[in-house]
């Protein structure tokens, strides 16, 4: 797949803020999310690509061409915001139709009707912006970004605005609509639920920089950092020795037990392992868990914490290791604080860095 | 309105008020020592009717030049496009701040009889600046621009810049820009600063009176009445043309308001 | 849309308007004249009569101090077709060589103090007493800006005088410490509603003033009033420094007349000096300001010729 988007190098000051050598590819068809916290400096990445900040170092190429110092106007790129950035002075339709004006070649009529049925929006085309919802204002948004084709969609935490499902649906709603469209996009966000749900490709980013990028799997169960690692919520980290290391299987010691992992480490080597609490087995009966895995252990468990359906379950195994459960398990298991209870997790889910 | 019994509403409302009545009395009094026949006889002299046309119609014409000329300029200030803009703004507010004899007496330095520039309009043009409607015009101007150039910047600062960047990164150049978008949305404030701006423009004396006594505008044939000793004359004239301005005023408040809701 | 083309008429109107009022004014001849405010009764009058005579022309008349009238046009480059000052000394000192050449003396005044039926002890005031009321603390009493207007500096000179006719050593500071700032005013026109509002109990005036506005007034003895030229010697004890340093004698007043070099209309302007001392004469007597009995010219080597064959002047040797 061809190159979109490719960002070589960038540096950008404005003010107190910088964007520090970023470099990253969008192909077509992709969904490529900027991961990180406020004040990481996604939103001046965003803008400095569409076009409204000098660019101090590196390029910015668009489908090939060079266009770094080109004026916003001439690159081809859409933006949707969070607070939608309608024209408050033209109705739903003449919003939509802003850019027709400077695109040729685009068939109106037809896009116009396809993308508002998509968008659930077609009884809205002769309404006023300030009269509509957050939900209808940001699919209005959405439809005028996408009608004129660009070459890719920069979306700036379009749904953070909304409440939750409301976020919901519009995620759903945009998924649906820019992979029928087969849109590129650039995403930028600070939830990493979002981040899992929309992303092909991730990148993490703070303090100005792009920390790690990769696919979506790769990134979320494969942090590189501790940092990455908290900030994508992995919940066990733990610190470790290698003591064995043969055919790509590692024996690593955690305080007085040991864990088996892949990889290839130096015996000796001081690593952090991370481990993600939905690929931890609990069990409250020793001989319920498998013994093809390899790392089993017996703990206490010390505390449980519930977010919606997940019960996140703190089991203190000599080391503190986090399982994740439904709570319809942890009712019909009896699991409760001092209960002593068995974990057990593959090799394979263990990463270290 | 006020709220019974609440204390600090009834204050507001009794230092509003008084400050209201400051502005009336004074005109009830003028108004109310004129003769109905006085007024009867002034408003039907030729000179008088030259004088109010001429100040509503140069004050309009100073007003259309400060908005052309104006807009432009706040734009670039509002959207920080100039360096230094702080005090560039300073300069354009420098006008409230010089009396008013001064700005006519500096007009006149520039632009007189003496000045390059002077010699040459009158090479050129075959007049004198100095006692022409043009000259009306400059004064009316200068002193006025001020509240158009800022009545617009407000109004460009009102709008957020990511609509002008959503408009642009959809295709549209700054002129678009500037023309779909920041212009409509900037009508209102606009307007409302024209109105300001003819209202100063037309009330304007002190630059007017050293650079053109005649053709005379409202203000100077008042005061030419009052110097010369017919102080009830100047009183007539003056009741008459306040009330023509503050009709003018309502009607345009008005129309504004129609077309604000509208 | 359609506001926006009601908008682009509705300019346009404006403009072509500006410009039908601009022709029609301008179809006549413009005369400026820069004169006295003490002369702006006669003047309408005399305006009046001259554009019915030629009614191509249109007199605009700016009315001033004498001595801003001077300055605006050596200082400020003001161009005008007629000047009239209340002192001829004026354009004899400022405008001579550089703005005029000549210059023609015309009519008189006298200084008077003026007063209503309702000012503090009006019935007790006469001409041997006014100096005492004036220094009385429940008196509000003025004059105009010396600095701007002659008839301000004559007062000033006639309070002077008066220390000398009346024989009272300081009285000229008595009185100046008694008169209160905010009752100087720039011209002497302003007075008049100052005194007929009843603002001012009594003010300087020029008796021409007085009679032409209905006030009551105290005739100052010939001998301080500014009258008469036999006492040019008397007046011509009394001296005032004005602000920007020039010295201002006593001297009888007299109005002087002239067309600067730099007229924009010269022959009109001429004419209207013309008509000012001809057809002017009656209508000065008729507002109580009687002329000269023969206008005396200054400058008379380069006097234009057309004013040559006016039925009387006198030489007089230039200074």
């Amino acid at each position: 797949m061809a190159d979109i988007l490719c960002v070589e190098d960038l540096s950008v000051f404005v003010g107190s803020f910088r964007l520090k050598n970023i470099s990253f590819r969008v192909s077509e068809d992709e969904v490529f999310v900027i991961l990180g916290p406020s004040g990481a400096g996604k939103t001046l990445l965003l803008e400095t690509i569409a076009g409204f900040h000098k660019v101090t170092g590196g390029r910015i190429l668009i489908c090939g061409k060079d266009v770094t110092r080109a004026p916003p106007y001439r690159r081809g790129l859409s933006l949707i915001f969070q607070d939608y950035a309608l024209f408050p002075h033209l109705t739903v339709r003449e919003n939509i139709l802003f850019g027709t004006r400077y695109r040729s070649g685009v068939h109106i009529s037809e896009n116009l009707s396809h993308l508002t049925n998509l968008l659930e929006i077609q009884g809205l085309l002769d309404r006023m912006p300030a009269t509509l919802s957050g939900g209808e204002a940001q699919r209005v948004a959405l439809a005028r970004a996408l009608l004129c084709q660009p070459k890719v969609l920069l979306s700036d935490e379009p749904f953070t605005a909304l409440d939750a499902p409301m976020r919901q649906k519009l995620r759903a709603q945009f998924l649906q609509t820019i992979r029928g469209l087969k849109q590129a996009v650039l995403f930028v966000t600070h939830d990493r639920n979002e981040a899992y749900q929309l992303a092909t490709k991730v990148a993490v980013m703070d303090d100005g920089r792009i920390l790690q990028i990769g696919g979506k799997e790769e990134i979320f169960y494969k942090p590189q950092s501790t940092d990455i690692a908290e900030f994508l919520g992995v919940e066990t980290l733990l610190e470790g020795v290698v003591e064995e290391h043969k055919d790509g299987l590692l024996k690593i010691r955690v305080g007085d037990s040991i864990i088996s992992a892949l990889g290839e480490r130096r015996v000796g080597e001081k690593v952090t392992l991370c481990l993600r609490a939905d690929r931890v087995s609990l069990e409250m009966d020793e001989d319920a868990a498998r013994s093809t895995i390899r790392n089993r252990f017996n703990g206490v468990v010390r505390e449980i914490h519930t977010e919606g359906p997940v019960a996140y379950v703190i089991v203190d195994c000599g080391f503190k290791v986090t399982a994740a459960v439904t709570r319809l398990s942890v009712e019909e298991l009896g699991i409760k604080e001092n209960s002593t209870v068995f974990l057990s997790f593959k090799a394979t889910s263990i990463h270290t860095f | 309105m006020v709220k019974k019994g609440n204390w600090f509403f009834l204050l507001f409302g009794f230092l509003g008020g008084v400050l209201l009545l400051f502005i009336i009395l004074p005109f009830v009094t003028l108004c109310s020592n004129q003769s109905l026949e006085n007024l009867v006889t002034v408003v039907q002299e030729e000179s008088v009717l030259l004088a109010f046309l001429n100040s509503f119609i140069l004050a309009a014409i100073a007003s259309f030049l400060a908005i052309l000329f104006g807009t432009p300029l706040a734009y670039l200030l509002s959207r920080r496009m100039v360096p230094i803009s702080g005090f560039w703004h300073a300069i354009v507010d420098l006008p409230l701040a010089v009396p008013h004899s001064i700005v006519g007496i500096a007009l006149l330095f520039f632009l007189g009889g003496n000045s390059i520039f002077g010699a040459l309009f009158n090479n050129i043009f075959r007049f004198g600046f100095v006692g022409t409607r043009i000259a009306i015009v400059a004064a009316m101007l200068f002193v006025s621009l001020p509240y158009a150039v800022n009545a617009a910047k407000e109004a460009f600062d009102r709008i957020s810049v990511r609509i002008e960047q959503v408009a642009a990164s959809l295709g549209a150049p700054p002129a678009s820009v500037f023309f779909r978008v920041s212009l409509p949305l900037a009508k209102g404030g606009i307007s409302s600063g024209a109105i300001l701006t003819w209202a100063r423009a037309v009330s304007e004396f002190g630059a007017v009176v050293v650079l053109a006594y005649h053709p005379m505008t409202a203000p100077v044939k008042i005061w030419d009445e009052f110097t010369t000793g017919t102080l009830e004359r100047a009183g007539a004239i003056a009741v008459i043309f306040l009330f023509l301005c503050l009709s003018v005023f309502i009607v345009l408040r008005l129309l504004l308001r129609k077309q604000k809701n509208g | 849309m359609l506001r926006g083309i009601i908008t682009t008429i509705g300019i346009l109107v404006c403009l072509l308007l500006f410009f039908i009022a601009g022709c029609v004014d301008s179809a006549r001849e413009k005369l400026y004249v820069f004169h006295a405010g003490s002369l702006a009764q006669p003047l309408a009058e005399i305006e009046k009569l001259f554009e019915e005579k030629y009614p191509d022309i249109d007199v605009l008349r700016e009315v001033s101090g004498s001595y801003e009238a001077v300055k605006k046009i050596s200082e400020l480059g003001r161009y005008c077709d007629v000047i009239i000052s209340a002192d001829y000394s004026l354009i004899e000192q400022l405008l001579v060589p550089n703005f005029c050449d000549w210059q023609i003396k015309f009519a008189t005044n006298s200084m008077v103090l003026a007063y209503t039926k309702t000012s503090k002890y009006a019935d007790l005031i006469n001409a041997n007493n006014w100096f005492e009321i004036l220094q009385k603390d429940d008196v509000e009493w003025g004059h105009s800006n010396p600095n701007a207007d002659p008839c301000g500096y004559r007062a000033l000179l006639v309070m002077k005088l008066a220390e000398i006719h009346y024989k009272i050593p300081g009285l000229y500071d008595k009185l100046v410490s008694k008169r209160r700032i905010k009752n100087i005013r720039e011209k002497e026109t302003e007075l008049v509603p100052l005194l007929k509002s009843g603002e001012l109990d009594y003010t300087f005036l020029y008796r021409s003033m007085a009679l032409q506005y209905g006030f009551k007034f105290v005739d100052l003895p010939y001998e301080i009033d500014l009258s008469r030229a036999e006492y040019a010697d008397r007046y011509a004890m009394a001296e005032l420094k004005l602000k920007d340093g020039t010295v201002q004698k006593g001297i009888p007043i007299v109005y002087g007349v002239s067309v600067p070099n730099n007229a924009p209309n010269k022959r009109m302007a001429l004419e209207f000096v013309r008509f000012l001392l001809i057809e002017g004469a009656t209508v000065f007597e008729r507002f109580g300001q009687p002329f000269l009995k023969k206008p005396i010219v200054y400058g008379q080597g380069k006097l234009p010729d057309e004013m040559k064959s006016l039925p009387f002047y006198k030489e007089e040797r230039e200074k």
